[in-house]
C-alpha cells in the first residue's frame, strides 16, 4: 500500500490504493446519516412504546381486544327471524349465490348430497329445524366433516344460506340416500332412538355423536365416523361439480 | 526495493466463472419453469418435476450454484491482488471447485427425488450437508492462509466483507443444519417449533445477508472501481456501514416470523434492527454509486458498468423494501404473497444477477486477455435482463398487494369478502403469466450473455497474470492490545452490554439502561474523534493491519444478534408449551415425512396470524403448542394455497382423497398438482419406528412402548382410514398406502393438543362413547 496522497478533484484527498484501486475518505452524507440516527431513534421508541411500556397492545393483545369486541357486537338471530328468510326470495336468491360459492363442493349443485348429504330429503343428520340448520353451518361438525362457516362467511351470509336451504328443505331431489332422522318440518323433533333409513340407531339431532361408536376416543377426531351409509352416487360425485 | 515474482492462479477463477454461467442458466431455466406450472398446473406432469419438489431446486442453484460460483470466482481474483500473493494451496482451491460441484449435483439430483430437511434454502439431506461444510472449510482454510502469507500490509474493505461471509456462514449453515439422521437420506432437526423457526429465519435471512450480499459488496468493492476506474468514494462510510451490518442484520431474522405466535418481544427486536438496517445497507449503494463520480458518462457505452450501476440501484431498491416489509403493518399485508417473491427476485435477478454481469463481462477478457466479442450484445443483454427484472417485479407487487387485500376484506356485519380462498388465487393467473415472461426475457438475457462470454474466450487464450510485489518483510503489527482494549472496542462493548441488559429488566429501568447505552455511544464517538491525528494511524487502521484479530472481532460483532435472540427461546422451552401435547401416531409421522416430501410448505403456511380475518379464514390462531413436535417447523413463507394449521377435521378423510387425486373436482381454479400417486405407493410399517426413535432424541416424549407397538398401531389406524373411505364411497384405498398417511397427518394438524373451553377431541369422545353404549 503507497500512501499516494494524490488528490482528486471529485473524491478529494486519496488515503489509500490498493491493486491500483484508489480510496477516498468523503464525509458521511447528512441525509444518510439522518437516515442511520432516524431509524435507531424510532426502533427505541417503537420498542418502549409497544414492548416496554405497553401503551398500546400489539399483536396477539390486540387481536385478542378486536375478537372481543366483535363477539359483543354480534347479533343474536331467532328461529322466527331465520323462517321468515326462508320465504324471502331476495334472501333466498342470495343464499343459493353462498351455497353455489362455497357448499356444492361437497353437497352438490341441487344439494341433492355427494360428500356431504343430501340436503332435499326430509332426514337430517344434525337436526333439521331452522335454528339447527343455522348451529350447523355456523359452528360445523368437525369430526363428521362439516366446516364450520361462521366466522369466514358472516353472519349476513350465514343467515342467507340458511334460508336457501331452508327453501329447499323437502323438495326430495334425487340423489345421495337419506342420512340422518326424519325430521317433521314445524313439528315436534322426533325421538332419539328413532331408526334412520340405514335402518341404524341415531342419536340426539343437535349431537356431535357417531351413531356406531366404532373409533376410539382419539381416533374420532382424525376419521370421520363410519355412520353414513354406502353413498349410492359415487359415478355422479366423479363428474365435475361446477359448469 | 527487492521484489519477488508471483503468478496469480486464474485458472479456478476460469473454473468458477464458467460453473456459474451454466448455474445460472439452469437455475433461471428452472425459476421459469415452476413460474410456469403456477401459470398452468398441467405442467406438473410428473411427482419429480411438481413445484414442491422443484421450488427448493430453482433456490438452491440460484443460491448456492449460481451465485456461490460468482463469489468463488470473484474472490478468488480479488483476494489473490488484494493481498498480492497467490492462492495459498492450489490443491485446496481445486478441491474447493469439484466438492462443490459435486455438491451441486448431489442437490440436482436428491432434490426431485422429494429427498429433504423441509427448511427453505436447507432443503439439502444431512450427508450433503456435511460435504457443504466440509467444502466451505476448505474454501476458508485456503482464503485464510492466503491471508496470512500476504504481502500487503492492510486488508482492504473487499476482504473485510469476505472474511464476514466466510464466518457468518460457516455459523449459520452448521447451526441450522443440527439434525439427528434416521436413514442415509433423512434426518429430524434437533430444533422443533418455535425455536426451528426463529434458528430457521435466522438462518434464512443471513444467508440473504451474507451469502447474497456481503461477498458481492466485497465483490462490488473491488471490480467497480477497477472497471470505473475511478476513487472509491469513502473509506469511513466503509467502515460504519459495514460493521452496521454484521452486526444489524444477524437480528433481523423474526422478521420473517410477524405476526405469528413467535412471542412479542422477539418479533418487535426483529422488526427495529430491520429498520436500522436501512442506512448501512444504503450506504454500500452510495459507496458503490458515489464512486461512478466522474465515469458517468462512461454509463453510455460500457456494459460492465451499466450492469453495475442497475446492480447496485437494485440493491438499494430492495434494502429499502427490506425494512419497509419489516414493519410490523406492512408485514401483516405482504407476509405470505408474491411481494415478497417479487422483493426476493429484485435482488436476486437486480443485484446478484446484474453484479454477476458485470464482473463476468468485466472479467472474461481479462482472464482470455482479449476484448469482448460484442459489446452491443452485452447492453442488448442489460436492457432485456431489465425488463425481464421490472415485469418480474411489477407483476408480483401488484400480485401480492391484490391477495393480500383480498384476505383481509371483511365485510361489514363480519365475514369476509372473499371467504374462498380459490378466488383471491384466481386473480394472480394474468400476473403470474407477466411473471413468466418477465423471468423468460431475463433468461434470454442470460443465454445471450453466455454465448457472448464463449466467444470472447474462444477469441483469446487462458491468460496468466505475472507481477513483481515486495519481498520486503510487512511492517510489524500493532499490540493486540492496543486493539482489544482500544476506545473503540470498549466503547462498543459498554453500549451493546447496556443494550442487552436492558432486555432484562423491566420498562423504566431499561429505558435508563438505553439511554444510558446511547449517551456512552455519543460520548465515545467524540472521545475517540477528538484522540485522532493525522500523523498516527487510527485504530480501526491498526486493526486492518491485523487479520485474525479482525475476524475475531467480526465473529463477536456477528455472534451477539444471534446468541440474544435465540438462546432465551431455547432456553425458555416451556414445559407448558409441550405438557399438554400429544405426538403425532406413527402415522401420522409417516404422512407428515409425505407432506415434507412433497414440498408441500412451499405453497401452504401452518401458521395463522394475530388477524381476524385469519381466524376467520382458517379457525383458532396458532399457538406454540401447536407445532411444539414439528421437526422441523411448517409455518411456510407463502401461501399459493390456503393454510393448513387447522385443517385437522376441517373436512371428511374422503374429501382429501378426492382433493388428492384430482383438486379441480373440490375446489375449481385450483392450481394444486395431482397426487394420485400417494394411493399406489407403500408405507413400510416396520421402519416407522426407527423414525419415533429419531423423533424422541430430539425431544418429542414417544414412550418405549409406543415405539414397540408402532407397526401393528400404524396398521391399525390406516385400516379405519381405509374402512371410513369405504364407508364413504370410496373403496379399494390400500390401508397401507401413502396417501392414508398423509390423510391422517391432514386429519391431525392443529389438533396437538386441547386448549381451555375448546370443545375438541375430549368433547367428542364423549359423545361417540354414549352414541356406542345406545
Amino acid at each position: 500500500m503507497a500512501e499516494t496522497k494524490r488528490h482528486d478533484e471529485l473524491q478529494g484527498e486519496i488515503v489509500h490504493e490498493y491493486d491500483g484501486i484508489e480510496e477516498a475518505d468523503n464525509a458521511l452524507p447528512l441525509w444518510w446519516l439522518a437516515i442511520f440516527y432516524g431509524a435507531i431513534v424510532f426502533g427505541i421508541g417503537y420498542y418502549f412504546f409497544y414492548e416496554g411500556y405497553k401503551v398500546e397492545p400489539v399483536g396477539r393483545a390486540a387481536y385478542d381486544q378486536e375478537m372481543a369486541a366483535q363477539a359483543a357486537a354480534a347479533p343474536e338471530v331467532t328461529a322466527e327471524q331465520l323462517v321468515a328468510l326462508g320465504e324471502d326470495d331476495v334472501a333466498v336468491a342470495a343464499g343459493r349465490a353462498v351455497f353455489a360459492a362455497n357448499c356444492v363442493a361437497c353437497h352438490d349443485q341441487e344439494a341433492q348430497g355427494k360428500i356431504g348429504p343430501n340436503l332435499t330429503d326430509a332426514y337430517w343428520i344434525h337436526g333439521g329445524s331452522a335454528m339447527d340448520i343455522h348451529h350447523t353451518i355456523e359452528q360445523g361438525y368437525s369430526a363428521k366433516g362439516m366446516p364450520a362457516w361462521g366466522a369466514s362467511l358472516g353472519a349476513d351470509a350465514v343467515n342467507q344460506a340458511v334460508a336457501y336451504v331452508l327453501s329447499i328443505r323437502g323438495t326430495n331431489v334425487e340423489g345421495k340416500e337419506a342420512q340422518g332422522e326424519l325430521y317433521a318440518p314445524e313439528g315436534v323433533t322426533t325421538e332419539a332412538q328413532e331408526p334412520s333409513p340405514s335402518g341404524e340407531p341415531v342419536v340426539d339431532a343437535g349431537a356431535d355423536a357417531s351413531a356406531t361408536g366404532e373409533p376410539t376416543a382419539d381416533e374420532s377426531a382424525l376419521a370421520e365416523p363410519a355412520t353414513d351409509v354406502e353413498d349410492s352416487t359415487v359415478e355422479s360425485a366423479e363428474t365435475p361439480t361446477s359448469e | 526495493m527487492k521484489t519477488i515474482t508471483i503468478t496469480y492462479d486464474d485458472k479456478i477463477v476460469r473454473w468458477f466463472l464458467w460453473a456459474s454461467v451454466i448455474f445460472g442458466l439452469v437455475g433461471t431455466l428452472a425459476g421459469v419453469f415452476i413460474a410456469l406450472e403456477l401459470a398452468w398446473w398441467p405442467a406438473n406432469a410428473a411427482r419429480w418435476i411438481s413445484f414442491g419438489r422443484l421450488r427448493p431446486l430453482h433456490t438452491n442453484a440460484a443460491i448456492f450454484a449460481f451465485v456461490g460460483n460468482m463469489i468463488f470466482a470473484g474472490v478468488y481474483y480479488s483476494t489473490q491482488r488484494l493481498t498480492k500473493a497467490r492462492m495459498a494451496s492450489d490443491l485446496l482451491s481445486k478441491i474447493h471447485f469439484w466438492g462443490w460441484q459435486l455438491i451441486i449435483v448431489g442437490a440436482a439430483i436428491t432434490l426431485p427425488l422429494g429427498l429433504t430437511q423441509g427448511k427453505e434454502y436447507a432443503e439439502l439431506i444431512w450427508p450433503i450437508d456435511i460435504a457443504v461444510a466440509v467444502i466451505w472449510l476448505v474454501f476458508g482454510a485456503n482464503f485464510f492462509w492466503t491471508l496470512a502469507k500476504r504481502r500487503e500490509k492492510h486488508l482492504y474493505v473487499a476482504l473485510w466483507f469476505y472474511i464476514a461471509t466466510i464466518v457468518t456462514i460457516t455459523v449459520l449453515y452448521v447451526v441450522n443444519n443440527l439434525a439427528v439422521p434416521v436413514s442415509m437420506v433423512e434426518s429430524y432437526p434437533i430444533f422443533g417449533g418455535v425455536q426451528d423457526a426463529l434458528v430457521q429465519w435466522w438462518y434464512g435471512h443471513n444467508a440473504v445477508a451474507f451469502f447474497l450480499t456481503t461477498p458481492i459488496l466485497g465483490i462490488m468493492y473491488y471490480f467497480m472501481p477497477k472497471a470505473a476506474n475511478r476513487p472509491i468514494f469513502s473509506y469511513r462510510l466503509s467502515i460504519i456501514h459495514f460493521w452496521g451490518l454484521v452486526f444489524l442484520y444477524i437480528w433481523a431474522g423474526p422478521h420473517h416470523l410477524l405476526n405469528t405466535a413467535l412471542p412479542a418481544w422477539a418479533q418487535t427486536v426483529g422488526m427495529v434492527f430491520s429498520l436500522m438496517l436501512w442506512a448501512p445497507s444504503w450506504g454500500g449503494m452510495i459507496n458503490g454509486l458515489l464512486t461512478l463520480r466522474g465515469a458517468w458518462d462512461k454509463l453510455r457505452s460500457d456494459p460492465v458498468l451499466k450492469f453495475f450501476a442497475a446492480g447496485v440501484t437494485f440493491y438499494g431498491m430492495a434494502t429499502f423494501e427490506g425494512p419497509l416489509l419489516a414493519i410490523r403493518s406492512v408485514n401483516g399485508l405482504a407476509h405470505y404473497t408474491d411481494w415478497i417473491i417479487g422483493h426476493v427476485h429484485a435482488g436476486t435477478l437486480g443485484w446478484n444477477g446484474f453484479m454477476a454481469a458485470g464482473m463476468f463481462y468485466w472479467l472474461v477478457p481479462k482472464l482470455y486477455g482479449t476484448k469482448l466479442h460484442s459489446r452491443a450484445a452485452a447492453n442488448y443483454h442489460f436492457w432485456i435482463g431489465t425488463v425481464g427484472i421490472l415485469l418480474y417485479v411489477v407483476s408480483m407487487w401488484v400480485a401480492g398487494i391484490t391477495q393480500g387485500l383480498m384476505w383481509r376484506a371483511e365485510q361489514p356485519g363480519g365475514g369476509l369478502e372473499y371467504p374462498n380462498f380459490i378466488e383471491t388465487l384466481i386473480v394472480l393467473k394474468p400476473l403470474y403469466w407477466t411473471r413468466l415472461v418477465g423471468g423468460s426475457l431475463y433468461v434470454i438475457g442470460l443465454i445471450m450473455m453466455t454465448w457472448n462470454l464463449v466467444k470472447t474466450a474462444m477469441n483469446g487464450a487462458p491468460a496468466e497474470t505475472t507481477v513483481e510485489v515486495p519481498a520486503d518483510d510487512l511492517p510489524k503489527n500493532a499490540n493486540w492490545k492496543d486493539l482489544v482494549f482500544g476506545k473503540p472496542a470498549l466503547v462498543s462493548l459498554v453500549v451493546v452490554a447496556l443494550m442487552l441488559a436492558a432486555g432484562f429488566v423491566d420498562a423504566i429501568p431499561a429505558s435508563v439502561l438505553i439511554a444510558l447505552s446511547v449517551a456512552v455511544a455519543i460520548g465515545g464517538y467524540y472521545l475517540t474523534a477528538k484522540g485522532r491525528s493525522d500523523d498516527k494511524p487510527t485504530w480501526h487502521r491498526l486493526l486492518e493491519g491485523r487479520a485474525g484479530l479482525f475476524t475475531v472481532f467480526t465473529v463477536v460483532a456477528m455472534l451477539v444478534g444471534g446468541v440474544a435472540e435465540i438462546v432465551p427461546t431455547v432456553i425458555a422451552t416451556p414445559e407448558a408449551t409441550t405438557i399438554q401435547n400429544t405426538p403425532y401416531t406413527a402415522l401420522e409421522l409417516e404422512g407428515r415425512d409425505i407432506y415434507v416430501r412433497e414440498g408441500c410448505y412451499t405453497c401452504h403456511s401452518q401458521m395463522i396470524r394475530t388477524f381476524t380475518w385469519e381466524s376467520a379464514r382458517y379457525g383458532a390462531v396458532s399457538e406454540l403448542q401447536d407445532s411444539a413436535f414439528d421437526h422441523p417447523f411448517q409455518w411456510g413463507s407463502r401461501r399459493i394455497g390456503p393454510d393448513l394449521a387447522r385443517i385437522g377435521g376441517k373436512y371428511s378423510d374422503l374429501w382429501h382423497y378426492r382433493h388428492m387425486v384430482d383438486p379441480r373436482q373440490i375446489s375449481e381454479g385450483s392450481i394444486m398438482p395431482v397426487y394420485g400417486f400417494l394411493k399406489d405407493a407403500r408405507i413400510d410399517a416396520d421402519g416407522t419406528a426407527a423414525k419415533m426413535r429419531g423423533m424422541r432424541s430430539v425431544g418429542v416424549p414417544y414412550t418405549a412402548a409406543q415405539i414397540e407397538s408402532s407397526a401393528s398401531d400404524e396398521r391399525a389406524q390406516a385400516a379405519v382410514i381405509a374402512s371410513n373411505l369405504a364407508g364413504q364411497g370410496q373403496a379399494g384405498v390400500a390401508a397401507d398406502s401413502e396417501m392414508v398417511a398423509l390423510i391422517a397427518y391432514l386429519q391431525r394438524v392443529g389438533k396437538n393438543h386441547t386448549a381451555p373451553g375448546e370443545s375438541g377431541a375430549a368433547a367428542t369422545a364423549t359423545a361417540s362413547a354414549e352414541g356406542g353404549a345406545r
